[in-house]
């Protein structure tokens, strides 16, 4: 009966099942809730077809996805190019017209240290450690960046773990954002920032990739392609290729990405009990980020006369432009006739680069 | 755990140090290639 | 004295509410804007009478666009 040898059906163990149960969840959250559907709805499919017995998709040197997950994630050639397409998307006006809310982008990092403090206290290793921290900095491919390098175990789950936190920042931000924060705090109306010209705008990313580079050289192919994306942007002399990269490319790697991502989460790899503690940590690190901007905003707040609304603290958590969209409106609630969207924006980039340079500065003390 | 605290020590101080080394490019960049205040007229052109 | 109702920040005009003669109170809503795929409205700065609207449904606007007058 060499039919029934080949039937899949015969191979499905719980765990399969289970692993079936959550890509479906996850295809129905971004399709019915359109939580980041781009990334979910191919991670969850990845899943759900690596939890397919004997397709071999994943079997290395042979699969299908397995190729794609190995010559784009492995080789680390996928997260850098989602970095030169957000680049391209990326306006670094409202940081560069109030340089001091880049602290806050630093600071919002914090989760990402304290939250790798914990985990290596709660037993894993310093790369499990390292990864699951990063989770904090709100970045997808940044997170699967270090993963793939440091523990590639652990990539899918603190892949899902980052982006399923990263939709869920309206519910995660605003609690602790009102805990920490008085009615009048939140209230404050910030001085309108200055215009900044385009020549500023043009030499930035230059400046800001030889500034990041010499300083934290692991963070290069990151920050390069980041900033290149920005600068097609900004010259506005390639159009044709910051169109390309905004679009075609970005949407290309991204379905690379998310297939391959959920890939990897085979029952064996995802129903563990680290895992668990990795959603439970990745939350931890959301929500320390959160209150590390916000207080540090607080602080400057004590030096300036300037005042700064400390919910764009909250905004160094690099989910963008949700994080920004989340401290706008809690501000509004405070203040309706506050604006606070672009002044969130400021922390809000600088969280992504803190965030390298978070990562960047793991890599060299980890590899 | 000493290597962990080490490893937080350094990266704390490593994206603080990072970023405010981009602080002051930023303020640099302000002062060389932009305006000092909203609607204020241009720089005078840079004689390299 | 008229005021000038300015766009708070870029974004798309996406609806109007209200109309040119219309009298409005201070903190009333003008119009609303899209930016990052948010709405946000722009309230009237003062009392008055609308006396002019200059962005239609669908302009895009810049920070500190003049949207409407009201004297």
């Amino acid at each position: 009966m060499a039919f029934l040898d080949q039937l899949g059906l015969l191979s499905v163990t719980w765990g399969s099942v289970v692993m079936w149960l959550i890509a479906l969840t996850l295809i129905y959250l971004a399709i019915t809730k359109e939580y980041e559907p781009l990334l979910l709805l191919p991670i969850g499919f990845g899943i759900l077809v690596a939890n397919l017995p004997m397709t071999d998709l994943m079997t290395p040197g042979e699969g299908l996805i397995w190729r794609f997950y190995h010559y784009g994630v492995e080789w680390e050639v996928i997260p850098p190019l989602i970095f030169l397409g957000l680049g391209a998307h990326t306006d670094f006006g409202p940081l560069l017209s109030q340089p001091r809310l880049i602290f806050l982008g630093a600071a919002a990092q914090g989760g990402v240290y304290v939250t790798f403090f914990v985990a290596h206290a709660f037993g894993f290793t310093l790369e499990e450690a390292a990864t699951i921290g990063i989770i904090g900095g709100a970045d997808g491919p940044t997170t699967i960046f270090l993963a793939a390098q440091l523990a590639p175990h652990l990539l899918g789950a603190c892949a899902v773990a980052a982006y399923s936190y990263m939709a869920l920042v309206p519910i995660i931000q605003p609690p602790i954002m009102r805990l920490l924060t008085t009615q009048q705090e939140r209230a404050i109306r910030m001085k309108k920032a200055r215009t900044v010209t385009t020549r500023e705008k043009v030499i930035f990313p230059l400046a800001a990739t030889m500034v990041i580079v010499l300083l934290v050289p692991a963070s290069a192919p990151l920050i390069t392609m980041f900033m290149l994306g920005n600068l097609f942007r900004e010259s506005k002399v390639v159009e044709r290729l910051r169109d390309t990269t905004q679009n075609a490319l970005m949407n290309i790697v991204t379905i690379f990405l998310g297939l391959s991502v959920g890939a990897t989460m085979s029952a064996t790899n995802f129903l563990r009990i680290d895992v668990l503690f990795i959603f439970v940590l990745g939350l931890v690190a959301f929500a320390l980020s959160t209150a590390c901007g916000l207080l540090l905003a607080k602080l400057m707040n004590l030096f300036t006369k300037d005042k700064i609304n400390p919910l764009v603290g909250a905004a160094g958590v690099s989910a963008v432009p949700m994080a920004a969209r989340v401290v706008h409106k809690v501000g509004a609630e405070a203040n309706k006739k506050n604006y606070l969207l672009m002044f969130a924006m400021g922390p809000n980039l600088a969280g992504v680069i803190g965030t390298v340079i978070a990562a960047g500065i793991f890599l060299t003390m980890l590899r | 755990m000493d290597t962990a605290s080490s490893i937080f020590l350094n990266g704390i101080a490593g994206v603080f140090t990072g970023i405010a080394v981009l602080y002051v490019m930023m303020k640099m960049l302000s002062l060389v290639a932009g305006r000092s205040a909203p609607g204020s007229a241009p720089p005078a052109p840079k004689t390299d | 004295m008229a005021e000038e109702v300015l766009a708070p920040l870029a974004g798309k005009v996406l609806s109007l509410a209200v109309e040119v003669g219309a009298t409005v109170e201070e903190d009333e809503e003008v119009l609303v804007l899209e930016a990052m795929k948010m709405e946000t409205v722009v309230y009237a700065p003062c009392d008055g009478q609308v006396t002019a609207i200059t962005v239609k449904v669908g302009d895009q606007v810049e920070e500190d666009d003049p949207l409407a007058t009201i004297k």
